[in-house]
């Protein structure tokens, strides 16, 4: 007998698997929200903060990055209760892969900031602009341009990280998944179906990066995205 | 019936850590192979083979790496052909590192100014050649520091193999927490072993590119 | 416009893609002269569950699941070639024709009937509540708007959701040991746990003065049958035989003491 692929039975959960794929829409939102944030804070400690900051910035970020994300929600999951520190499963996920956003996008902003010669800010100055124009025109639109490509691909691979959430029960679209899996039994149609959603998700995602880009640096040419200057963590492992 | 943590879980977290690497390995071989084939054919092919590949790459980087093992894993079974296990797995991962690697690979193909290969041209070498003795050596050198940096990434993500029946050092985590239920110190020790394989390829990564920057400075 | 062009590739691969998925066929039904001729037979087992499931340093698998695939093996004197599979991989592995059955804790529910073919029940374990001591579970009526965790995919799970408690919200982990770790770290009110795992796990771990099982609450025992591709008539008749012959002579009991220290739990197996 042939394997017939039978999506009916996969598709009468689509109430479930809709409210997992706005689920991970707003955990996707929100991390990225943090996660920059955490990066942008951190990686100005580490240019321009003290010593120890910036030593513990980098202990923070080669921590983060030289372990697996599943690894780390454990931690922050079933570790931090251990002193008193304890979260529902979507907190932990999303302070989680935050913190694993906010690690590779440290290292993303701070290419950027070291992109910009400091003469040019003292040219900026020189010509009258107020420190407000410098700060916008001369180092944050420029850098921002520099490491666009890499920052939006960053963050493409958190929507993905997303998806690790599942294991210690945060609901997100691959619970969903698992859910209608451990129901219906019919494996390869749920997960080509959820594969379709994230894949429809991602290029969502790449084309209001590309609306912003376009607003952004709407005097110079957008930038071309490419994988070259930092190292990309695809997340999205997890069993 | 329940155990506890102790050295005999270290030796077996350290004998799966060693999965781990060879995975990575057959991985990065595999999906090398792969990924420079197709970075080639991305820069130098006919438009058609260039739309498939750039369509392949999209794909892939948009989905996530478990779903992405999972079809391709089963869809080779569906599809009548068999592997042994450590090659099965490692063919599912190098799907993932060949769309990166021909990504990444790509990109410093073109970062080789286009002088160079017209001067190659205007020397009269073939195309096999100019590849050969001009634009590939410069590319290496370019694509040094982010192929190694991409290393990392392929080693925590043989963790996707546990799905297919992988016991490598996150199944082997989830393994041991099932008999210890201590999963604090579990996964600190699993946390420790990634961080020891992975930091010296992050750090030879940094030097490579930093290297680079410094020669181009020049 | 770079974008634009990017989506209409991406568009054409997966149709692409759609298109091979949809024209996959599989192994066709294994049949019991087949195996024997082949002279193996690949069983998924589903890996992690200690005692059901152990693994050795060197990644082997082996426990109650194995030795029952043992016997399979040995009953048609074939060689046994063991997959571990996990809950998210089993039924992949059985209907790519990766393995040719899965002895893998698959509860027969109709819903999934309708996807895979299942045999009688080969064993049964009983699903405890467990919670910490100064809380009030005395009927399942106490779990109403209380927090349980369950392992992703498993009977505790579809048990819970069978009682239909208002409000009870069911918080699905990876495995048995997450979903426990949620209530010693006081993520959850409540595990549905294996009941001769839990009062052995409280105590080695020192916790049972502040977490005990439930004893009032009914103890549910559920069934784990044997699974196998839609069109596997052959081989399901056989396995039928062959639960019902190893558990009159004793065997599964035997098997099931070796590794848990108790029989199977429930008296007589059911079939159908």
């Amino acid at each position: 007998m042939a394997y017939e692929l039978q999506f009916g039975p996969v598709l009468k959960f689509w109430p479930d698997i809709a409210q997992g794929a706005v689920n991970t829409l707003v955990l996707s939102a929100e991390t990225i929200a943090l996660g920059v944030t955490i990066g942008l804070a951190a990686a100005i400690a580490r240019t321009d903060g003290p010593r120890w900051l910036g030593a513990l910035v980098t202990v923070y970020v080669e921590a983060f990055r030289n372990t697996p994300l599943l690894v780390q929600l454990f931690l922050v999951f079933f570790g931090l209760p251990l002193i008193g520190l304890s979260f529902s499963a979507d907190m932990a996920a999303l302070l989680a892969i935050a913190l694993n956003l906010g690690a590779y996008s440290t290292e993303i902003f701070r290419a950027g900031l070291l992109a910009i010669p400091k003469t040019q800010i003292e040219a900026g100055l020189a010509l009258g602009m107020s420190r407000l124009q410098v700060i916008r025109y001369i180092v944050v639109v420029p850098a921002l341009r520099i490491i666009y490509p890499a920052l939006t691909g960053q963050l493409t691979l958190t929507l993905l990280g997303t998806s690790i959430a599942s294991a210690i029960s945060a609901k997100e679209l691959t619970s969903a998944a698992s859910i209608v899996e451990s129901f219906t039994f019919r494996s390869f149609e749920t997960y080509l179906v959820v594969a379709v959603i994230y894949i429809g998700l991602t290029f969502t995602f790449r084309f209001l990066y590309y609306l912003v880009g376009l607003w952004l640096f709407r005097r110079r040419k957008p930038p071309k995205p490419d994988l070259l200057q930092e190292d990309l963590d695809p997340v999205g492992s997890g069993a | 019936m329940i155990q506890d943590f102790g050295w005999s879980s270290v030796e077996f977290l350290a004998r799966a850590s060693l999965w781990t690497i060879g995975l990575s390995i057959i991985a990065f071989l595999i999906g090398g192979a792969i990924g420079l084939t197709l970075a080639l054919l991305r820069v130098l092919g006919p438009r058609p083979v260039k739309l498939a590949i750039a369509g392949y790459i999209q794909i892939v980087q948009a989905t996530p790496l478990l779903i992405v093992v999972f079809i391709v894993f089963f869809g080779l079974s569906f599809a009548g052909l068999y592997f042994p296990p450590l090659l099965a797995a490692g063919i599912s991962v190098s799907v993932y590192a060949s769309a990166y690697l021909a990504d990444i690979w790509r990109g410093c193909i073109e970062a080789v100014p286009r002088p160079q290969w017209e001067a190659a041209d205007a020397l009269a070498f073939s195309l096999p050649q100019q590849l050969r003795y001009v634009v590939l050596p410069q590319a290496f050198r370019i694509a040094l520091g982010p192929t190694v940096g991409f290393m990392v990434q392929i080693v925590k993500n043989t963790s996707v193999t546990a799905l297919i029946g992988f016991v490598e050092l996150t199944r082997a985590g989830q393994l041991l927490n099932n008999m210890t239920f201590q999963p604090f110190i579990v996964f600190i020790t699993v946390a420790a072993f990634y961080f020891a394989i992975c930091y010296p390829l992050s750090y030879l990564s940094e030097k490579l590119k930093g290297k680079r920057r410094v020669q181009r400075a020049h | 416009m770079n974008w634009f062009r990017k989506l209409r590739y991406a568009a054409a691969a997966a149709t692409l893609v759609g298109a091979a998925a949809a024209s996959t066929t599989t192994a066709s039904a294994v049949t019991i002269p087949e195996i024997m001729e082949k002279g193996t037979i690949s069983i998924g087992v589903l890996t992690g569950l200690p005692p059901y499931d152990t693994t050795d340093s060197s990644g082997n698998t082996d426990g109650f699941l194995v030795d029952l695939a043992r016997e399979v093996a040995k009953s048609l004197d074939v060689e046994l070639d063991v997959v571990p599979v996990t809950n998210a991989s089993r039924v992949a592995a059985l209907e790519s024709g990766r393995v040719d059955m899965l002895i893998a804790m698959t509860t027969a529910t109709p819903q999934r009937a309708r996807s895979l073919l299942f045999t009688n029940p080969y064993g049964s374990y009983q699903m405890t509540i467990v919670g910490p001591k100064d809380a009030e579970i005395r009927t399942l009526a106490d779990l109403e708007g209380k927090k349980i965790s369950v392992p992703k995919g498993s009977t505790q799970e579809a048990t819970l959701i069978s009682y239909n408690i208002p409000g009870l919200q069911i918080e699905r982990f990876d495995d048995d040991a997450l979903a426990m770790q949620a209530l010693l770290s006081g993520q959850v009110d409540a595990t549905a746990a294996v009941a001769v795992l839990a009062n052995d796990l409280l105590k080695k771990r020192g916790v049972d003065d502040q977490f005990e099982v439930k004893e009032d609450l009914p103890l549910y025992t559920l069934y784990w049958s044997m699974a196998l591709r839609a069109d596997e008539w052959n081989l399901h008749q056989y396995l039928n035989n062959l639960i019902y012959y190893l558990e009159v002579t004793g065997v599964l009991d035997d098997l099931h003491k070796k590794w848990t220290g108790v029989p199977i739990p429930g008296g007589k197996l059911p079939t159908f």
